[in-house]
C-alpha cells in the first residue's frame, strides 16, 4: 500500500502520471490515424 | 495498423520521456504495453494483428520513473463502429467516472465498487467480476485490491492513498479465461469488453487524477 507523505512523493507521481496520461493520448490518437 | 507497431510508438515514446515499461521490466510481458482488442479483456500481447474498422481497442500503458509507477487505460472503439459498442465504451468512462466520486478520504473502499457497479447495471451492461483495480504508486500490484461490484469490504479510504481504479465491463454476462498465449484475459463467450483506468490520489475532496492528461 503506497500512501503519499510528502511533497517529493506528490511530484514524483504526478510525474509518472503525466507520462503515463501522455503516452495514451499519442496511442490514442495514432490509433485514429491508423 | 498492427497491435505490434501501436506498441512500439509506446515503447519510443516512454523513452524519450526517461519512463520504463512496467509489465516488460518487472513482469516479463512481451511488450512495452497491454493492447487487447474486442473480446480480449486485459493483457493483450501486441503483435502482427491489424486493427479493423469497428474494433474495441483496449491500451493499458503502467510506467515507471524515478521509482514512482503510475498505470492508466482507454478503449478506442474504430469507427464505423456498432451502437453497442460505443454505448460499452462510454459505459466504462462514466463508471469510472462515478467510481472517482466515491474515493474520498473517510469514506468506504467498497463504495467505489458499488458506484461502478450500479452505473455499469444502469447503462445495460456487465462488470467482468473476477478482475480490479488495485493500489500503485511504487510497483504495479499493491494492496488493496479496489473491486469493481459491491461487496462488504470495511476498509476506509485514507488520504493519500494511491490507486489504480478500472471498471473493466463486457456487453453480455461474462468470465474471463486465460488465452494460450499465457497473459491475455479474453473472455469465455466472446463478449465484447471496454476497460478505462486512471490512477489517482485519495484526498478528502475530489481525487487527485495524475494520469489525467489521458
Amino acid at each position: 500500500m503506497v500512501s503519499i507523505e510528502s511533497p517529493a512523493d506528490l511530484a514524483g507521481m504526478r510525474a509518472v502520471g503525466r507520462v503515463v496520461g501522455e503516452t495514451l493520448r499519442e496511442l490514442r490518437q495514432a490509433v485514429h490515424r491508423g | 495498423m498492427t497491435t505490434a507497431r501501436l506498441d512500439a510508438l509506446a515503447a519510443g515514446v516512454l523513452r524519450r520521456r526517461g519512463a520504463r515499461p512496467v509489465p516488460a521490466t518487472l513482469l516479463g510481458f512481451p511488450g512495452s504495453c497491454c493492447l487487447s482488442v474486442n473480446d480480449e479483456a486485459v493483457h493483450g500481447v501486441p503483435g502482427a494483428r491489424r486493427l479493423r474498422p469497428g474494433d474495441v481497442v483496449k491500451i493499458d500503458v503502467t510506467a515507471e520513473l524515478s521509482g514512482y509507477v503510475a498505470d492508466a487505460a482507454t478503449t478506442v472503439v474504430l469507427p464505423p463502429a456498432s451502437r453497442r459498442a460505443v454505448s460499452l465504451a462510454a459505459c466504462s468512462r462514466s463508471a469510472l467516472a462515478a467510481a472517482l466520486r466515491s474515493a474520498r478520504a473517510g469514506r468506504p473502499l467498497a463504495g467505489i465498487g458499488r458506484a461502478v457497479e450500479a452505473e455499469v447495471r444502469r447503462c445495460g451492461f456487465h462488470v467482468l467480476r473476477e478482475l480490479s483495480g488495485h493500489g500503485t504508486g511504487r510497483t504495479l500490484w499493491e494492496e488493496p485490491s479496489v473491486p469493481n461490484v459491491a461487496g462488504p469490504g470495511g476498509e476506509i479510504l485514507s488520504e493519500g492513498l494511491v490507486l489504480a481504479i478500472e471498471p473493466i465491463i463486457s456487453a453480455r454476462p461474462d468470465r474471463v479465461v486465460l488465452a494460450p498465449d499465457g497473459w491475455t484475459l479474453r473472455t469465455r463467450a466472446g463478449s465484447l469488453a471496454a476497460h478505462v483506468e486512471h490512477t489517482i490520489v485519495v484526498r478528502s475532496s475530489r481525487p487527485l487524477v495524475v494520469t489525467a492528461a489521458s
